[in-house]
């Protein structure tokens, strides 16, 4: 059976050369910008989860607030499974730190001692890691609510437009990257239907005869639809190995430029399980364009309807 | 094994191609259909290999209904016949003895019995010594000889032929004839459609007229 799918994939691509190389150098562009995106989703959602893990929760305390009520915040966040730590900082501290940020732009102010502390003593919580941007948005919400209710706390802060901004971010990119890959996807079907269907009508007579000689529907197709699920693979390999150039390129300038935001070690390529994944889906999606576009390659009377 | 009983076919409501066609023709047998071009010939054999419907009457060839027959069945009902065309309808990208082997092929055969039928039939047209050739290599008798033998790989119960000695010269054409004869010995119904009457005068066979879609004469030799 794969002796005789390899034969007509080899005989096709014989007599057909011209056809299945466009085919082939189409859904490789195809399929390396598909890559291509995908590489790039899977980094900057890398470091927009970085980003989410850095948020914390300012806990701003009352001047006059009493080591008992401070006992109590201390013990709510220490106790509660939605903070993974948290971090006191008292007013003298939270006065150094200030300096220490504004030294650049007011250095005498290190030294100025008749500088007023402003500055209220406070908690420094950090969040749960790992939850998606609305679950996390959910939690601070709440976390600020409930600390809010304490006696002894002032305020409570998030960067709460940050946040918010962030989560648009997100949302965005999410939303843009399906849009994009199922334009994509779709393109590819397309690409690979067109070229099938091209193949099919190259060989009408080959189809009328085998057809003539008792093939049935399903031997009639099943040589198409494994020619387009092969192709998709050549294909999907081709456009993950010019992916792959094109992004290790990139990766360097990246990481020069714009190491600030994060991007640590610039772009990481996706892992093996996912290759063998994307592979899998190119074959799926080659398979099933072909079968869309030779459904009706054999009704039993084609030769009749082809010919007379 | 060939039923046809009040058999019409119709083109577009007005062109009538067959008119109400009776015959029977049994196993074993060597019949020859003659007629003028546009006589419905052509049509008859279409009908009889289920390459077109009849609009009317009742059909039955090898044990199928071939009016009521379900598309998923033609596959099997061509299976158990083998056809022979005047344009030979071989693949040229394929040799001589890849095309012969194409009905075995579909059928799932395996590749050593494929391989020992092949070369036995080639052997019976005498073409075992070309069947590395590609059809565009073979003159027109050798052309019509692999495609006789496609349509006897598979031990056919019934051979159809049309027109098989239509593009061949007179001496081809007796060689074709013989080779047909052949195998209605070995105990295949041969129906074979030609519009050469000398030939068919030449050999003493049931002999079936079609005129303007009328069946004018069944002779009994």
């Amino acid at each position: 059976m794969l002796n005789k799918l390899f034969t007509h994939l080899i005989r096709s691509w014989k007599h057909h050369l011209g056809v299945q190389l466009t085919t082939l150098f189409v859904l490789s562009g195809v399929f390396s910008v598909l890559m291509g995106f995908f590489v790039v989703y899977e980094n900057i959602d890398r470091i927009l989860t970085q980003w989410g893990d850095k948020v914390q929760l300012s806990v701003y305390l009352n001047d006059e607030i009493t080591e008992k009520d401070k006992s109590k915040i201390q013990g709510y966040i220490s106790d509660s499974s939605k903070f993974s730590g948290h971090q006191f900082i008292s007013k003298t501290q939270a006065a150094e730190n200030f300096k220490q940020q504004m030294q650049g732009y007011a250095p005498d102010l290190m030294e100025d001692e008749e500088f007023g502390n402003p500055l209220p003593s406070s908690f420094e919580v950090t969040v749960k890691s790992g939850l998606s941007v609305d679950d996390q948005i959910e939690l601070l919400v709440s976390s600020a609510k409930s600390l809010l209710n304490f006696k002894g706390v002032s305020d409570v802060s998030y960067g709460q437009s940050w946040v918010e901004n962030y989560a648009s971010i997100v949302q965005g990119f999410s939303a843009s990257a399906l849009g994009l890959i199922i334009v994509l996807i779709v393109g590819s079907v397309l690409v690979i239907g067109n070229s099938m269907r091209h193949a099919v009508s190259q060989r009408q007579k080959e189809i009328e005869v085998m057809e003539l000689v008792g093939a049935t529907s399903w031997s009639l197709r099943r040589p198409y639809i494994f020619e387009g699920a092969v192709m998709a693979v050549l294909a999907g390999l081709f456009g993950m190995i010019i992916s792959y150039f094109v992004i290790q390129w990139q990766s360097g300038l990246i990481q020069k430029e714009l190491g600030f935001v994060g991007f640590g070690s610039g772009f990481q390529f996706i892992g093996f399980w996912n290759i063998c994944m994307f592979l899998l889906i190119a074959a799926a999606l080659g398979a099933i364009a072909s079968y869309v576009s030779v459904r009706n390659i054999n009704t039993g009377w084609t030769a009749r309807e082809g010919r007379s | 094994m060939i039923e046809f009983s009040h058999v019409y076919k119709t083109y577009q409501e007005d062109v009538v191609a067959l008119k109400n066609i009776d015959l029977s023709i049994n196993k074993g047998e060597f019949v020859f259909l003659t007629g003028p071009s546009g006589a419905g010939k052509t049509t008859l054999f279409k009908i009889l290999s289920c390459y077109d419907h009849a609009t009317s009457g009742d059909i039955k060839v090898a044990g199928y209904d071939l009016n009521k027959i379900k598309p998923s069945e033609v596959p099997f009902f061509r299976r158990k016949i083998g056809v022979i065309y005047q344009d030979f309808k071989l693949l040229s990208d394929r040799t001589v003895f890849e095309n012969v082997a194409l009905p075995l092929e579909v059928r799932n055969e395996r590749q050593s019995y494929i391989n020992r039928r092949v070369d036995e039939i080639l052997t019976e047209v005498g073409l075992s010594h070309k069947k590395n050739k590609y059809p565009q290599q073979l003159s027109g008798g050798e052309q019509q000889r692999v495609s006789i033998a496609r349509a006897l790989v598979h031990h056919p119960g019934i051979l159809i032929a049309d027109e098989p000695t239509g593009n061949l010269d007179p001496d081809l054409s007796e060689d074709i004839i013989d080779v047909l004869d052949k195998v209605n010995a070995q105990g295949t119904t041969v129906f074979v459609a030609t519009h050469d009457l000398d030939l068919v005068k030449r050999r003493a066979k049931r002999h079936i007229c079609l005129e303007s879609g009328n069946m004018t004469g069944d002779t009994q030799c």
